[in-house]
Order: C-alpha cells, then structure tokens, then sequence
C-alpha cells in the first residue's frame, strides 16, 4: 500500500514539472512573465527596494540611480496597468523569497480599476492573466485569483497550459522562451522607460485638448487593498511609500488632478503612509516635455531622461541621499 | 458538463472518490445525487423529463411483473396496454421535443402541395441533452421485463441511477438492464488496476475526441459551411475526414464514458469494434454504434419479423429499421436519406450476393486473399462515406446541392499542385495542424487494427516495465493538453452525438 501511494505521488510530481515544462515554454513571452521569471532569479537581498505599480512605476525607477544613490538594490515588480490589488499579491509573494527594506507604490495603481469586482475587465484581460501566470503556485497566487477571477474561471486561471498550448505550432515562441532560459534571465531588467521622447506637436495637441477629470477615482477594492499592503508593510517592519509619478503639467492643470490625489493623500494619511507627489515639485525636479514619451494619452510615461530626473529626486527626498 | 470540461475534471475525481468512501448501502444514492447534477447542470428544467421518464417506465414495469404472476385471461392486455401507453408516453415526450417541428413542417409542406394553407402552433423548445438515449433505454428495458428477460426493479433509486447513470446519460453506450441493473445492485470495491485501466480509456477518449475529432471539425466544418468556395475533390477530403471525425468524436466519447464507468468499478458496453475495417456494410454496422444498433435489432427488426418471413419482408424490415435510425439521429429528412441509403446498400448486397459469387467465380477472383479484402474494406468505407455526407450536411437539399457542386467543379489541377497540395492552403485547418492530424489518424488506425487482429493492449501494456507504462500515461496526457482543440475562449466544443 505504502508502495503504490510513493509510487502514485512520484507519477503526480513527475506530471506536475512536465506541466510547469511546457507551460514555460509554451507560454507566448510578454513583458509580465519576465518581470516575475526575472525576480524569482534574483540572490537573495538583490531586491532591498521593492517597487510596485503600474507602467509609471516600470517606467520611472531606475534601480541602478537607486543603488548608486542609497546603496540598496531594487527590483521592479510593477507590470502594464498593475492595480492596488494586485500589488498588494505582488508584495506578498515577493516576501516569500525577498526581505525588501522599503517598499514604493507608484500611486496611478490606485487609480488602476481592471479587478472583475468592478466589472471593469473581464477574466480575460492579458495583463492580470500573466500577473497570475507569473506568480509560483502558492497561497499568495491562489488568493490573488480568488480576489480577481470568477469562480468558474478559478481552474482555467491556474492552469495556464489550457490557454497556450496551441503554441506548439509557433516556433518562435519556443525559441525565444528557450533562449530567455538559457542566457536571458539575468540580463533582463523590468525597468522599462519610453524610448521617444514629447515632440513640439505633441505638445502643443496636449495645450489644445479638454480632458475629462471624471475617470480618476480610487475604487473601493484599491482602497481596501492599500490598506491590506500598509497593513502587510506594517506587520513586517517594512516602511512602504507612496509615489506619485509625474504626468506631463499641461495636462495635469487641464484635469481635476487634486480631486484624485486629495483621496491618496487622504488614503494614505489614514494608513500613516508616507506619500510623495511628483506633480507638486515638478520645476524642482526639472521636467520639461521632452523628459516624456511621445504619445498624446492621458496615461504618458516618462522616458529615460525623465526617469532618471525623478529617480534621484525620489531618492533625495526619500532617503535624504545627495547626488554624486 | 462536458467530459472535457474544466468542471468534469473536477467533478469526476470528487464523485469517483466519494463514491469509494461512502458505506455500500449510500453508494448508489450518492451516485443518483451526482448523475442527476452532472444532467441539471445543462438545463435544471429537463431533469423533471428524465424523472417522467423514469417514474412511468419503473411503475409500468412493476405493473408488467405483477401482472406476469396474476391468473386470468386479462392479465395480457392489461399489460399490453400499459406497455402501449408507456411506451407512447416516453416517445410522445420525445416526440415533442425532438421532432414536433418537423412534424410540422412536413404535414404543412403536404397540405401546401394541396395549396391548403395550415396554421399549426410552434413551440420554441430546446431539445433536451440525451433524451434518445435514456428514452430507448428507458423503453428497452420495459421490453426486457415485458418478455421476461429481466425482473422488474423494485428499488425506484437503483432504477433511477440505471437511467440516469452520469458517464453514460448523455450519449450512451445505450446500456440494457441485464448488463447494467446488477452491476448497480452489487457495488464494485476499490481496485488499483480497474482505476487505472478506466484513467488509461478516457485519455485515450479524450486524445481521440480534443487531438484528432475537434482538429478535422475545423476543416470540415469550412468546407460544408460554405462549400461553393470549394472544389469537388476538397469536398470529397473533407467529407473522407468527417467519417474520422464523427468516429473520433462517437468514439472517443464512449471511450471516455466507459473508462469513468469503469474507474468506478462498472463494466459498460462496448460501442465500437473497429467499424473502419469492416469489409462489408452490414459489418461496418456490427461494429458501429453496437448499443445502438443492437437495440434497433431486437426491439424494431427482430418484432417487425427480421428476416425469417421471406425476401421481402427482410428488405422492407432493413429499409424501416434503418430510417427509424436515421430519424433517430435528427429530426430531417437528409437523417432519413441517411438512415435508408444505409438500408438500401444492404438490401442491394443481400440481393446481389449470389450475382457476385457467380462472377468472382467466372473470374476466378480469390476472395481469400489481403487484397481482395482490401479492396472489400475500401469499397465500404466509400459506400459509408458517401452516406456520411448527407448526414453531416444541413440538410438534405444542402447535401445534394453539395453533390452537383462537386461533379460540376472537380478542380483536379489545384487538388495536386504541388506547392497546395489538397489545396490545404485554401482550407481553415493550417499545415501544421493537418500534419498532426494525419500523425493522429494513423495512431488510431494503428490502434483499430491492432484490435482487430486480437490484440490486448491493456494487457501488452500491464506486462510492461513500469517506465514505459508511464511514458506512455505522460505521451496521451501531454498530447491531449498540447495539440487538443480547445476553443479560442476555453469552449470546448461539443460532441456531435450529443444533439442526438
């Protein structure tokens, strides 16, 4: 009897890692699975400073300006339109393998609304679906699609290899994971700053266009997770920030921007929350339209220029370090 | 639920494990309790007809045995009429719900050829999931008690799991009380190598129906979707294909509801025994659908007369044998065509078989040879073939329009062009999927042959060392989960007997 139940558990193990196989290689490579493939490769301590959040978080923290400035390293952990809720499961798997020393919410998480609760997305929206997929199999994985998938799509939603496995066909799929695997795990970086940079007609387009401010609010689900990630935070001894990316000012005086941050101020007043709003020091940090991306959009990024710029000014105000 | 639904594969191994731990005497109720889950979560409403349906057949039943054991001259027909209404009951009910409409239509299509216009009203029902297979299981058993084959089934619950039995509810094997009320009396205890053997049938099933059926549905559902953009010859490929497909699909079904009957400790009946190599019609109908067809055998021909009242009593009881298996299948008349072309090839071999001798004679023809039998085999594969394509067309003027398409546009040229060839590129199914699914139809023919020549593989399996029985449990799983056919939004798709 003993023997059959080893021999049965062996068959079940041996499946499972042909499963979690060919998922990798199977699943088409997006940014998100990096990010999370890249982080469980980190040594241990390699992610002293842990940014979460949206693409304004991926797009802004540059982990080296970060180590040169305060001799910490740091690991971006925000993905493409990453809400509070997630984040607040980023975190909580990231504590699995990593002891950050601080912990940074880029604040446009909050105003990130894609949770099914909301009915905002449906199950099949890419990018919750690869937070998911990227996560290792475990409580913080199976509350996270538990507090983001319907049950009926619970199953579908961990077991990945239902939606890709008519990849076979596309070599190129299995060549790139293939090559990631074997040299690429290491050399990726989850810092993603635009590439472009805010043209005169794009600018002047931001100068001439109306906005409506009525798309920012902070769901109610966002609230109740930044107060589980504060509460988290809290428990672990980890001091969590609240950072508000900068947008371009043009638009940032077109829209009812305080209507919104007033609620994170509040939000995070309440949690006791440090919180840091680029958009209020914006000519002391320097920016010029030309630190942005070139995209006429009220979700602009920030490029390399940029990033740089708030990076340091983050890090002086945060941590009180000077510049070399 | 579907067998390869997301919700089966949870389903499954909780009743299956449940229904190990519970004490003998729950056992059957908890199987009644999941099976009736397992159909109510199509449609909650038809379980109250699968309930009809059992009530009236169990208490007609008791009626028919009581009345067995009752002296007098009117015992017969009282139980002659219960067996009538009960017997009209259950197919009035399936009457309505699978073929009122064209009932309807064809009584309207009549009185117009008059040009009498007639109003008759219209229902918009659903047709209930598998209510021809438990409706004729249902009536094959009051048949069975009516003979005396079999005794009634006192206990109302054994009976309503008989008929309502999970893995074989929906679409069959059509199982008859003598094989499957005992096996429900005497519960199975757990048995390692029976679990096993069941696990291995259903991924077997499963590789039949998502890699090969669900693949070929892509090119075939194409062509006979919109068939005027295709040449005779595709044509000709895609409907060669659908005669794999529906066996996959039928097969593969089967398969999967014999390996979860088994897994739980029962033995159900076989369905197939590799039709495709049949060498003559009516071999190809011992081995297709066997429950079925069988059940046609002894509660239609064999009561019509079969074939012991001369020639032509035999062809008139084929020919109505064989359309009442075809309106069986769908309520339309190319189902009939279908159904009769079946029954007219055996009427024709029937008539011709002493022509034929005659003339194999003359010819010196050896009848005992490979060739001779293949050429036998691929001659019924063709007639059976050409039958399947008024079976899967939408209809029967679609089907002969299908036909006179084909004849008029062969399109031999781009049929063979070498950089097309079949003129793949012009079909939904892309190349490398086409691959796969010749690669998969050569395994299951492989597979069919191997049993046709008498071999057991379960057995050949079992003698083996335990590595390569498992690379060969890990070679189905991971070929069903990397090349089956899912659907683009996780739909699977549903099995074609499904709707019968």
């Amino acid at each position: 009897m003993r023997k059959t139940i080893l021999k049965g558990l062996l068959f079940v193990l041996l499946l499972l890692a042909g499963l979690r196989l060919t998922t990798v290689l199977l699943y088409p490579p997006n940014d998100i699975i990096r990010t999370w493939q890249r982080f469980y490769a980190l040594e241990e301590g390699e992610a002293q400073i842990l940014v979460v959040g949206s693409s304004h978080a991926y797009s802004t923290f540059d982990p080296e300006i970060v180590s040169r400035m305060t001799g910490k390293s740091c690991y971006i952990l925000a993905t493409n339109s990453q809400n509070t809720v997630q984040a607040y499961f980023n975190v909580k798997e990231a504590l699995r393998y990593q002891r950050p020393e601080a912990v940074i919410l880029e604040a446009i998480s909050l105003n990130g609304n894609n949770n099914y609760r909301d009915g905002d997305t449906p199950d099949r929206d890419w990018k919750k679906e690869s937070n998911i997929d990227g996560m290792r199999m475990g409580l913080p994985k199976l509350e996270a699609v538990m507090e983001q998938y319907q049950v009926r799509n619970w199953g579908y939603a961990l077991f990945p290899i239902a939606r890709c496995h008519g990849n076979w066909a596309d070599v190129g799929v299995l060549n790139s994971n293939l090559e990631f695997f074997t040299r690429g795990v290491r050399e990726y970086s989850s810092f993603r700053p635009s590439r472009t940079s805010m043209s005169r007609e794009t600018a002047e387009k931001y100068r001439e266009a109306a906005y409506d401010p009525t798309g920012w609010a902070v769901s109610e689900t966002n609230q109740l997770h930044f107060s589980k990630l504060a509460g988290l935070c809290r428990r672990e001894g980890i001091p969590l920030y609240v950072v508000m990316a900068p947008m371009y000012d043009v638009y940032i005086r077109s829209i009812n921007y305080a209507s919104c941050t007033e609620q994170i101020a509040a939000l995070a007043g309440i949690e006791e929350v440090p919180f840091l709003d680029c958009n209020l020091h914006y000519d002391e940090i320097g920016l010029e339209a030309e630190d942005f991306e070139d995209a006429f959009n009220g979700y602009h990024h920030l490029n390399g220029k940029g990033a740089e710029k708030v990076t340091e000014f983050v890090m002086e105000t945060l941590y009180g370090q000077e510049k070399e | 639920m579907l067998f390869h639904s997301g919700s089966f594969l949870i389903f499954f191994p909780i009743v299956s494990l449940v229904y190990f731990l519970v004490p003998r005497r729950a056992k059957h109720l908890w199987l009644l309790g999941a099976s009736y889950y397992f159909y109510m979560s199509w449609n909650p409403e038809y379980a109250l007809l699968i309930l009809a349906s059992t009530v009236s057949t169990w208490a007609s039943a008791l009626f028919l045995s009581a009345g067995r054991q009752r002296p007098g001259k009117g015992r017969g027909r009282a139980g002659r009429w219960c067996l009538a209404g009960c017997v009209a009951l259950n197919l009035g009910i399936l009457f309505f719900f699978k073929y009122y409409g064209f009932a309807a239509e064809a009584v309207r299509g009549l009185f117009a050829l008059g040009h009498i216009s007639l109003e008759l009203p219209a229902f918009d029902v659903l047709l209930p999931v598998g209510i021809s297979f438990y409706t004729f299981q249902a009536i094959g058993y009051l048949a069975d008690v009516w003979r005396g084959e079999v005794a009634a089934e006192r206990n109302f619950l054994r009976y309503a799991l008989f008929l309502s039995f999970f893995p074989q509810l929906v679409a069959g094997p059509i199982e008859r009380s003598g094989n499957l009320l005992h096996q429900i009396r005497e519960p199975q205890r757990f048995d390692l190598g029976r679990v096993k053997d069941g696990l291995l049938l259903m991924g077997w099933g499963f590789f039949q129906k998502l890699v090969v059926a669900d693949r070929i549905a892509i090119l075939v559902d194409g062509v006979y979707g919109d068939y005027t953009g295709y040449s005779g010859l595709q044509i000709l490929l895609a409907t060669v294909l659908f005669a794999f497909q529906i066996y996959c699909d039928f097969a593969g079904y089967s398969d999967i509801a014999i390996g979860a009957a088994r897994v739980m400790g029962f033995a159900l009946t076989k369905n197939f025994r590799s039709p495709y190599y049949a060498t003559t019609v009516s071999g190809f109908w011992r081995s297709w659908h066997i429950s079925l067809t069988t059940w046609f055998r002894d509660y239609v021909y064999i009561p019509l007369g079969g074939n012991r009242r001369g020639r032509a009593r035999k062809y008139r009881n084929l020919l109505l044998t064989f359309g009442a298996s075809g309106l069986w299948h769908g309520a339309g008349w190319n189902f009939v065509a279908w159904g009769l072309l079946n029954g007219l090839y055996q009427v024709a071999g029937d008539m011709t078989k002493a022509l034929r001798q005659r003339l194999g004679e003359r010819l010196h023809v050896r009848t005992d040879c490979g060739s001779h039998r293949l050429l036998q085999g691929l001659v019924t594969f063709g007639l059976v073939d050409f039958a399947w394509l008024f079976f899967r067309a939408e209809s029967l003027t679609a089907a002969m329009g299908m036909l006179g398409h084909g004849m008029r546009n062969i399109g031999l040229f781009g049929f063979f062009t070498p950089d097309n060839l079949l003129g793949i590129q012009t079909m939904a199914l892309p190349e490398k999927d086409f691959f796969v699914m010749l690669l998969g139809l050569a395994v299951l023919m492989l597979v069919d042959y191997g049993k046709k020549r008498g071999v057991d593989f379960k057995a050949a399996l079992a003698r083996q060392n335990v590595w390569f029985r498992w690379v060969v449990y890990y070679v189905v799983i991971f070929s069903v989960l990397i090349f089956g056919i899912y659907g683009p939004e996780y739909d699977a798709a549903t099995f074609i007997y499904f709707q019968f």
